[in-house]
């Protein structure tokens, strides 16, 4: 063989392939929307969907009883029946009385009744299925082993009509009877602990307004429409297509080929090209995630040891965080990295709660000199002239961790270090496999940490800052101040509107004066889509929500 | 007396692995992180975490883990993965034949394209264009795969736009025909098989190049030349025999390392192969997840260097006995 | 000509531009060296405690520049000083003067970044505008040796520089901005330059990264870390395999089938496993990548080791020393050293190279050193993000790696056939 007959080889193949790559794919002829997502989908039943994009997908398969929207005036969810045609509340609101549709079908032809209603809950809640909501049910009258009490908590009228009692002296809302409903006739027959292993055997049986037509592993699931269901119209999407682009780059380059139609968490530095672009919008989701500079509040291993409180030897007192806070650019971060695609936090409350963000919290803004002045009176100096403040023989010295492999925060701890090293801190940065980090995060092995929350829908704020650690695990700080706790107590169990916004304004304020941790900054979920799919609406709730009001033009 | 000797190293070869796995087995637990990390949120509750934990028997103490484990290995259950809470075996055979048929075509390529350039480089050595391929080959050789996955896929999917550069077959691909399906895979496979192939293709080609270039060195070579032997005869009958036997166990180590999974290959052009696998099994703390993934990428390595040796044998008998007791 | 261009004449002259560069630099580093020395003599403690890393890097390569041409001169009649120029002689010595001169070569922290705005990705040899302002009459620090070491030793923060895209000035205000943003200060607050203009200019000669960072100077300072790296893996893997291999193909017997099955076993599985495993176990820092690398790759020499004392056993003269009652550890460093040390040399180097190109792959899973160092792959790694925008981020990191390999593997593969002429 010769290297002539090797070229023309590679000619000739090159001459069979192009035609190929130059027909290209057109997916707006054939009805469909290509969406990029994250491989890690790895069960679709609503039982198991963990991960954001499982539960995204689950949704769009199986309905729930209530369906959510996100109302911008008020910064809040307007929730409207789906599967319940209508539902009352009793007049102590311990009660509520739905109705089903009739007209809503599984996909092997049995209609949806109270039975399918009745055996999700008690699933959902029954140990031996291990679902992701196990142990949320909270309201409901529970068994010992956490199961809902079928008996108490429910009275069946018939096929459609049926009745949830909810506990006594608890705060019932339609958040806790949000779930999509599973196939009682499937599902009633598989002993409870063989669930979860057998479920990926199944065939899905569905009721939502799509359907499951292919899942390959890894590469691709497909989504049908399901012509029968209410919610569906005439002229809409026929086909999703959920592609996984397990590579950032790829997928970005994807989404200019016209190979996906939408992305979702775009570098902002990548923003502005794609807006450039002619045939994509690029929306910003206001962000409900925030990354914060973790301060460890209490001295750990006192702690550990004998359960008492002691402040920390260096981030005990509220002066040295503000400090801190004071000390960091966050501005320059955001604009460096993120393009001011996100904005400054002040709190744990983000911003797009407007029913309850408390705008008069201002951040506290970048000022080294005030910085330094406040170490000062906290008694950090620099006695000895190397560089380094102390106090007594306490070098202020600290190593900053973070998980590996996320830009934004590689970006932030370099400027950080550098911010930090300014004002007279000995400062390292270590990066930690995530999985060790997140590990000895939650075992509060750490005293300064970069990480970051996303805050849920609906709000909340008990979890994370009510200074009873044993059942408060995400309070990793330490944050403890009684009049905190007190209105973390009062809030949780108030049901009156807004008394319970004032409260969580007036929460947003303790924190502001405390700082337990430096809070940097709401990051936007930058999402992108072709100009051809109409009705998209980008909200809180993601840029895939209520995908069967799409249409193409 | 030669199926013996062999019948004995394939024996020693999987007590290795099961020391390794065994290995494994405690390195994987006493490394810090845990499977149930991922189910700390606000959105599960604590007690989810308990009864996962429970469930996956990580409680238990170490040795009665372990007990557990080895019966069930010997019964050839693998236990269930924890990510996929699947069997780990189905789990693997949704990614091996991928990455099997991927490593394949790469090797091939990649001992194609260095037999073609060494044989070309032997009739030229110590000339120009021997010494221009060698710096070509130590080239590609230097340069990180990561850095020509990303460099190609901007020529070839942004600027050019011929190529794809992700997946294994298009959207829409289920309304292909059969022939259309098998090009557009074609097309999928360019990108990955070359980024993969150039460095394995540069490196084959110094050893096997080097190779040619000691045996030339030899005395009976100048010996078979003053007979007046022809050169393509020397090259084809002697030289090549004899650079061959070094050059199959580089290339079955090589084998054997493809077909554990190319980890970064896969990661740039998202994969579905054992390397991607492999990784998130290690990352997400999936324990019997991991111990399969050891299990293949040993099974594989073991059966290579074994056909290495075979071959290695085949060609040159008098090592027969010393290359498979060996 | 061949007398000219001898490697001792390289290295001296290339110190001796260096020194004419920074000469007005060096002089300070030695005031404060002197003045340090004092601090020795006085108050030894405090000395020690006000030396780190970053100025004791400062006075060996101050030191480190008079030191060697002197050394070379003095033996300017061995072998490998007298020899001609090639391209692999040049590349170790810049690789030499790179990791020891380091503080000379370039004189901007790697880490050294302010207003990102302005000075992020900038192309090859930009000048930035900036301004200086005075410093604080505030006495900042007690210590004057403190006071003279932040003058010379460029910190990684400025608080009294400031990048610019442009400037007006208005009576006795100044106006500058900042990527579209509009700030102003007092004249008199800023340091006027020679040209008695209040802008001076820095240039960015191999352009600026996504933090407005110094490509040129994290270069420099990343090839430490990059050769560190491989250095302390391959001397890792060193002692590992020699040793292991020492005492297996020495013992011989059970010591050298358990030996043989464990490297077997190590040999068995793709090393990424125990890269990721044990980065997992140690964390991901510098430390622990060099052993991660360093530890997976002493297989192969165990196995050269191994074979080669097999072979040595057999011959005459170690089987006469051993008789004469020679110890273990002198038939170890007379007999077996000398003659196992060239292959054993040549296969470190080749892994030198190996190593190199598998901390860049680590960096590009995120499990690299990290980012408090720069190091080249981790440079690659963070570039290939901007190869759409900034080429220069990739390119330059990529070449120094590329060039590195190159040479090593040309000595490696220099001295592998000078062995096979010795051999036949």
């Amino acid at each position: 063989m010769s290297i002539k007959h090797i070229a023309t080889a590679c000619l000739l193949i090159v001459m069979v392939l192009l035609p190929a790559a130059c027909r290209g794919t057109n997916n707006s002829l054939r009805n469909s929307v290509v969406i990029a997502i994250t491989p890690d989908v790895e069960s679709l039943n609503p039982l198991y969907s963990f991960t954001y994009y499982e539960g995204m997908i689950s949704e769009l398969l199986y309905l729930s009883l209530v369906q959510h929207d996100w109302d911008f005036e008020q910064g809040e969810l307007a929730t409207k029946p789906m599967l319940a045609e209508s539902y009352t509340w009793s007049d102590d609101s311990s009660s509520i009385k739905i109705k089903l549709r009739g007209d809503v079908f599984w996909s092997d032809g049995k209609r949806v009744s109270t039975e399918d209603v009745v055996t999700s809950f008690l699933l959902y809640s029954n140990p031996d299925v291990q679902s992701r909501f196990f142990g949320m049910f909270k309201n409901f009258y529970l068994l010992d082993n956490l199961t809902i009490d079928k008996e108490k908590t429910f009275t069946v009228d018939d096929s459609l009509e049926f009745s949830i009692h909810f506990k006594e002296s608890t705060n019932p809302s339609l958040v806790d009877i949000d779930m999509p409903i599973i196939p009682a006739h499937v599902f009633a027959n598989i002993p409870p602990h063989e669930i979860i292993n057998k479920e990926k055997e199944l065939t899905p049986v569905t009721n939502g307004p799509y359907n499951l037509s292919s899942w390959n592993i890894n590469q691709s699931i497909v989504l049908t429409a399901n012509t029968k269901c209410f919610l569906q119209q005439a002229d809409g999407i026929k086909e999703l297509i959920f592609k996984i682009v397990p590579d950032y780059n790829s997928g970005l380059i994807q989404l200019k080929n016209n190979e996906i139609n939408i992305l979702e968490g775009i570098r902002p530095a990548d923003a502005k090209e794609l807006k450039m672009s002619d045939e994509l919008i690029v929306a910003p989701i206001e962000g409900r995630d925030y990354d914060y500079l973790g301060w460890s509040n209490i001295d750990v291993d006192v702690y550990k040891r004998s359960g008492k409180k002691i402040p920390h030897k260096l981030f005990g007192s509220s002066s040295v965080r503000k400090a801190l806070a004071l000390a960091i650019n966050r501005q320059e971060i955001l604009i460096g990295y993120f393009n001011n695609f996100g904005q400054i936090a002040s709190g744990p409350v983000a911003p797009v709660f407007k029913a309850f963000y408390n705008t008069s919290v201002v951040p506290y803004p970048f000022n080294p000199n005030s910085a330094k002045m406040l170490l000062k009176s906290a008694g950090w100096v620099d006695a000895d002239g190397d560089g380094i403040l102390e106090k007594g023989k306490v070098l202020f010295s600290f190593t900053i961790f973070m998980p590996a492999g996320n830009a934004s925060r590689d970006f932030a701890s370099t400027v950080i270090k550098n911010n930090l090293k300014a004002i007279g801190a000995d400062v390292k940065i270590e990066m930690l496999e995530p999985g060790v980090f997140f590990e000895k995060m939650f075992n509060r092995e750490l005293d300064a940490w970069i990480a970051g929350w996303s805050v849920p829908i609906p709000i909340e704020l008990k979890a994370y800052w009510h200074s009873n650690l044993e059942e408060n695990q995400l309070n990793i700080s330490g944050f403890n101040n009684a009049e905190a706790d007190g209105l973390l107590e009062k809030i949780s169990s108030t049901g009156e509107t807004q008394q319970k916004n004032k409260m969580i304004e007036e929460f947003q304020n303790i924190i502001h004066q405390e700082e337990p941790v430096t809070f940097l900054y709401w990051i936007d979920n930058i999402t992108a889509h072709t100009k051809a799919i109409n009705g998209i609406h980008v909200s809180p709730l993601g840029v895939v929500h209520h995908p069967w009001n799409w249409t193409i033009k | 007396m030669l199926l013996k000797s062999a019948a004995k190293r394939i024996f020693y070869s999987f007590v290795v692995l099961f020391l390794l796995i065994t290995f494994i087995f405690f390195l994987v637990r006493l490394a810090p992180g845990n499977p149930t990390d991922k189910y700390i949120s606000p959105k599960l509750s604590t007690e989810l975490a308990a009864q996962i934990t429970k469930s996956f028997g990580i409680n238990e103490p170490l040795h009665i883990q372990y007990y557990e484990f080895a019966k069930n290995i010997f019964s050839g259950n693998l236990g269930i993965s924890y990510t996929y809470r699947t069997p780990v075996e189905k789990v693997i055979l949704q990614f091996l034949p991928f990455t099997v048929m991927f490593s394949i075509i790469s090797f091939s390529l990649q001992l194609l394209c260095a037999f073609i350039f060494s044989l070309f480089s032997a009739r030229r050595l110590g000339k120009p264009v021997d010494k221009l391929l060698t710096a070509v080959s130590l080239a590609l050789y230097a340069v990180p795969s990561f850095f020509t996955g990303v460099f190609l896929i901007y020529i070839f999917s942004v600027q050019l736009k011929i190529l794809p550069s992700s997946g294994i077959s298009s959207t829409g691909s289920e309304y292909f025909s059969s022939f259309e399906i098998f090009f557009d895979y074609l097309r999928h496979m360019i990108l990955p098989v070359v980024t993969l192939s150039l460095s394995g293709a540069a490196l084959f080609y110094k050893y096997l190049r080097d190779e040619i270039e000691t045996v030339y060195k030899k005395p009976f070579v100048g010996f078979l030349r003053s007979h007046g032997y022809d050169e393509n005869f020397i090259l084809r009958k002697h030289i090549l025999p004899n650079a061959a036997g070094p050059f199959i166990s580089i290339a079955g180590v090589e084998l054997g390392a493809l077909l554990g999974g190319a980890i970064i290959t896969e990661v740039i052009f998202g994969l579905p192969g054992m390397g991607r696998l492999t990784l998130e099994a290690v990352l997400s703390r999936d324990y019997p997840l991991v111990i399969g993934c050891t299990i293949i990428a040993g099974v594989m390595v073991i059966i290579s260097n074994f056909l290495a040796d075979f071959l290695k044998a085949i060609l040159d008998k008098r090592k027969l006995q010393e290359g498979v007791a060996g | 000509m061949k007398k000219y261009f001898t490697t001792g004449n390289v290295i001296i002259t290339c110190c001796a531009l260096l020194i004419a560069a920074r000469f007005g630099f060096l002089i300070k580093v030695y005031h404060l060296f002197g003045n340090w020395l004092g601090f020795v003599f006085t108050d030894t403690q405090s000395a020690f405690r006000l030396l780190d890393f970053s100025t004791a890097d400062h006075f060996l390569s101050a030191l480190l520049i008079v030191v060697i041409p002197a050394l070379v001169f003095i033996f300017r009649k061995s072998q490998v000083i007298a020899a001609r120029i090639n391209y692999t002689n040049l590349i170790i010595i810049c690789i030499f003067f790179v990791f020891t001169l380091a503080p000379l070569i370039t004189r901007v922290n790697p880490e050294f970044q302010k207003n990102i705005s302005v000075t992020k990705l900038l192309p090859p040899f930009s000048k930035v505008k900036m301004l200086r302002l005075k410093e604080s009459t505030e006495k900042q620090y007690s210590n004057i040796f403190q006071a003279e070491k932040n003058t010379v030793v460029a910190r990684s923060f400025d608080d009294n520089l400031l990048f610019v895209d442009s400037i007006k000035e208005f009576n006795d205000k100044v106006f500058f901005y900042q990527s579209g943003a509009e700030n102003s200060l007092e004249k008199s607050r800023l340091v006027l330059n020679d040209k008695k203009s209040i802008i001076s200019k820095r240039l960015f000669i191999l352009g600026s990264d996504e933090f407005g960072r110094d490509i040129f100077s994290r270069m420099i300072y990343g090839a430490r870390v990059s050769l560190s790296v491989g250095f302390g893996a391959v001397v890792i893997a060193f002692f590992i395999g020699s040793l292991l291999g020492f005492f297996a193909g020495y013992s011989g017997k059970w010591i050298d089938i358990l030996l043989n099955r464990i490297a077997e076993m190590f040999l068995t599985v793709p090393s990424i496993f125990f890269v990721i495993l044990i980065l997992a176990l140690f964390g991901n820092n510098i430390f622990s990548v060099v052993f991660v690398l360093g530890f997976s790759g002493w297989m192969s020499l165990f196995k050269l080791v191994r074979s080669e004392i097999f072979l040595i056993k057999k011959k005459d003269f170690f089987i006469s020393a051993g008789l004469l009652g020679l110890k273990k550890s002198n038939l170890f460093f007379k007999e077996i050293l000398p003659v196992i040390i060239v292959p054993v040399v040549v296969n470190l180097i080749f892994q030198f190279g190996n190593v190199v190109l598998a901390e860049s792959a680590l960096s590009f899973l995120g499990l690299g050193v990290g980012n408090s160092f720069p190091s080249w792959g981790s440079m690659i790694d963070s570039g290939k993000n901007y190869i759409t925008t900034a080429w220069w981020l990739i390119l330059f990191p990529g070449l120094a790696l590329f060039t590195i390999i190159f040479a090593v593997n040309s000595v490696g593969k220099k001295i592998s056939s000078s062995i096979t002429q010795i051999k036949y």
